[in-house]
């Protein structure tokens, strides 16, 4: 086809989907150009029972490339993308479908190839109807089983030299081709069809190599050696760029990768402040399938297990047993390192319809956590005895949200005792005394975390809870949220008091919330004598920068001198110019 | 002849790792295996047509299963779907 694009002078800018992030700009490497006419594979065939031994023999082809590429891709990649190969050698290996395509061939007489396209036609025409975008996107996995086995049985081989560097551009890609390419020359990929979800996406996300689809023809427009650049960060796709985009690009690009290289290089470093304290970093995790984040992040342990999310995203009570598989499974993957488990926070701002919570004045005053798990027991000591079941595969710790009042450690502890009662009168087995913990994100709790000691084994700070309980301000409200701060001098004397109850009366003491992943409040809460954190996993590398820069002398005396502070942005301010004297290309974060 | 609805209670539904799991479990057996979801009859022991039925999380299917083993082989289909196909 005649490259129309190149006739015209101009930039040309194109809007697609982004898949995958990242900026790639270079030359296009056309791969796998639609040549095959299919109608011409419609020949009657005489031998069908030879037909048939061509067939079985292109399956047990492409099952060995998918093998080898998987191969490939666990070595290089671990089994992050297993997946994809295992599934699509389940389809070749799929009896029924073999059965499918074999009684087409010897029925009509037509082609093998004919065959295999007629019936994998059929069947991705029925996937990429369906709704759920899941289920419609494996269309493209049977499209690339299609063109596979044509190939195989055409004889035909697939291109995968790069010689340089190239954006691949294709009508579609799979995820054995997209691990085939030689990684060092892909730029970015540009397909023509494809979705976030599709397997070469996630491939690609996986690999760090941009992507966007175009929803267009462009991969039969576009010719080999054109220069494009891929932006997938907003999916537009600018073919023939001018100079000055040009230099916009690789301006952006350069940006976006010294902060990745720069980044990256931290998660695998001993967390330690330049002084060589070491400082424990444990991850928040909202749902159970972030534990590869946690992992990917090199994380200490789950600091935080947000469990609200098993009650939400079921829209109906998990039983114990349901509790119990993902607790376990959680315990299992991170032992001999923690695992602490929240009990249900509901109520405030994550109302569970199901449990028909009426609409309160003061939600956040009202009916919630551990005040509504005391009044529900029935739901409270299901996920009680589900922890302590799974206790016996790991290192699980429990965390009481909400406390305000030593009452409610001493029911839960009573409860604790009745659950390990009836499991043990029923012969199931459980880990007895698991590490008790609570939340401390109520004034009363921090102005008085030293009555606790007796009852508990460690405090884990909710800084964003305590912030607006002790500043009595809504954050929702937007009339109000403006003057939340945890900068607030009453705020961190709180937190200062609760980590000094810690350290006296030898309790371990972590903070949870946001601010312990903000780079001006790093430096103080060291300064407070904090050594544990727990944050989100994408933080964790960034935060690793920060305290390796910093030693904890300067953090002291910084926490000194804004101790004598009184308003919050003047703290707010030095903490700022303090943390971008000591790592001034911070800003790039 | 077994005939019994299930609900898919796991995680995303009938995605490619259960579904293969499905598969296996039902391979074992000598009975037939039928699936049915809105009209669309499917043999349990074909992937691809197991994915075809693109269960969704909360999805009922049919099973109608039939043969020697049926009995062992439907519960053995049951005790994989209400333990949610052993996922994390």
């Amino acid at each position: 086809m005649k490259n129309r694009l190149s006739a015209s002078g101009k930039e040309i800018i194109v809007q697609g989907t982004a898949t995958s992030p990242g900026i790639a700009a270079g030359a296009v490497f056309i791969f796998r150009p639609n040549t095959i006419n299919i109608s011409e594979l419609e020949l009657q065939i005489e031998n069908t029972d030879q037909e048939i031994i061509f067939f079985d023999n292109a399956i047990q082809q492409v099952i060995r490339q998918l093998n080898y590429s998987q191969n490939k891709s666990e070595l290089r990649y671990g089994d992050q993308f297993s997946e994809i190969f295992e599934s699509q050698i389940a389809f070749l290996n799929d009896p029924e479908l073999l059965k499918e395509i074999k009684q087409e061939i010897s029925g009509s007489g037509y082609s093998a190839a004919y065959s295999v396209s007629k019936i994998l036609s059929q069947k991705s025409d029925y996937f990429i109807n369906l709704e759920n975008t899941y289920f419609r996107e494996r269309a493209f996995d049977i499209i690339d089983l299609k063109q596979k086995l044509i190939h195989a049985l055409l004889g035909i081989d697939s291109n995968y030299q790069l010689n340089s560097p190239s954006i691949v551009v294709a009508d579609m890609l799979s995820p054995s081709d997209t691990i085939q390419f030689n990684r060092n020359f892909i730029l970015g990929f540009l397909t023509d069809r494809g979705g976030k979800t599709s397997h070469a996406a996630i491939l690609a996300r996986g690999l760090k190599i941009p992507s966007v689809v175009n929803g267009f023809n462009l991969s039969q427009v576009l010719q080999q050696g054109d220069y494009i650049i891929v932006d997938g960060f907003r999916g537009k796709i600018i073919i023939r760029p001018t100079e000055k985009t040009k230099k916009e690009y690789e301006k952006y690009q350069k940006e976006y990768d010294e902060f990745e290289l720069g980044l990256e290089k931290y998660i695998d470093m001993p967390s330690v402040t330049a002084d060589g304290k070491e400082i424990e970093f444990l991850a928040n995790i909202g749902f159970p399938h972030q534990i590869a984040e946690v992992e990917k992040n090199k994380a200490a342990g789950v600091g935080l297990f947000r469990t609200e999310s098993i009650f939400i995203e079921s829209n109906a009570e998990p039983t114990e047993e349901a509790q119990y598989e993902i607790y376990k499974q959680l315990a299992e993957k991170l032992n001999p390192r923690p695992l602490v488990i929240r009990t249900i926070d509901l109520g405030g701002d994550k109302l569970l319809e199901n449990y028909n919570l009426e609409s309160e004045l003061n939600p956040f005053l009202g009916w919630r956590a551990i005040r509504f798990c005391l009044d529900r027991q029935d739901i409270f000591a299901a996920q009680l005895r589900a922890i302590l079941r799974a206790g016996v595969y790991g290192n699980i710790k429990i965390l009481l949200p909400m406390i305000s009042a030593v009452e409610e450690i001493l029911q839960t502890k009573e409860l604790i005792k009745e659950q390990e009662q009836i499991l043990q009168r029923d012969g199931i087995p459980f880990k007895e005394n698991i590490p008790l913990g609570v939340m401390i994100e109520t004034p009363a709790a921090a102005i008085t975390a030293h009555l606790y000691v007796p009852y508990v084994n460690y405090f884990s700070i909710g800084t964003n809870d305590l912030t607006q309980y002790v500043l009595a301000i809504d954050r929702t409200n937007e009339k109000v949220s403006r003057l939340y701060n945890t900068f607030n001098p009453a705020v961190l004397e709180f937190i200062y008091r609760t980590i000094r109850t810690g350290i006296e009366n030898k309790i371990d003491v972590s903070v949870c919330g946001e601010f312990a992943a903000l780079p001006e409040a790093i430096p103080i809460l060291l300064g407070m004598g904090l050594r544990s954190f727990s944050m989100s996993s994408t933080y964790m590398a960034e935060t690793k920068k920060i305290i390796s820069s910093l030693d904890i002398k300067s953090c002291i005396k910084l926490y000194e001198e804004i101790s004598q502070f009184d308003q919050a942005d003047k703290i707010e301010k030095r903490c700022h110019d303090f943390i971008l004297k000591k790592i001034p290309d911070l800003k790039l974060f | 002849m077994i005939k019994e609805l299930i609900k898919i209670t796991n995680k995303h539904g009938l995605h490619a790792r259960p579904a293969a799991h499905l598969v296996k479990v039902a391979s074992q057996f000598d009975s037939e295996i039928t699936i049915i979801k809105d009209g669309l009859e499917i043999n349990g022991k074909s992937i691809m047509g197991v994915m075809m039925l693109a269960a969704e999380p909360g999805s009922e299917l049919e099973f109608v299963v039939s043969g020697d083993d049926e009995k062992e082989a439907f519960q053995a289909i049951l005790d994989l779907i209400k333990k949610n196909f052993h996922e994390e």
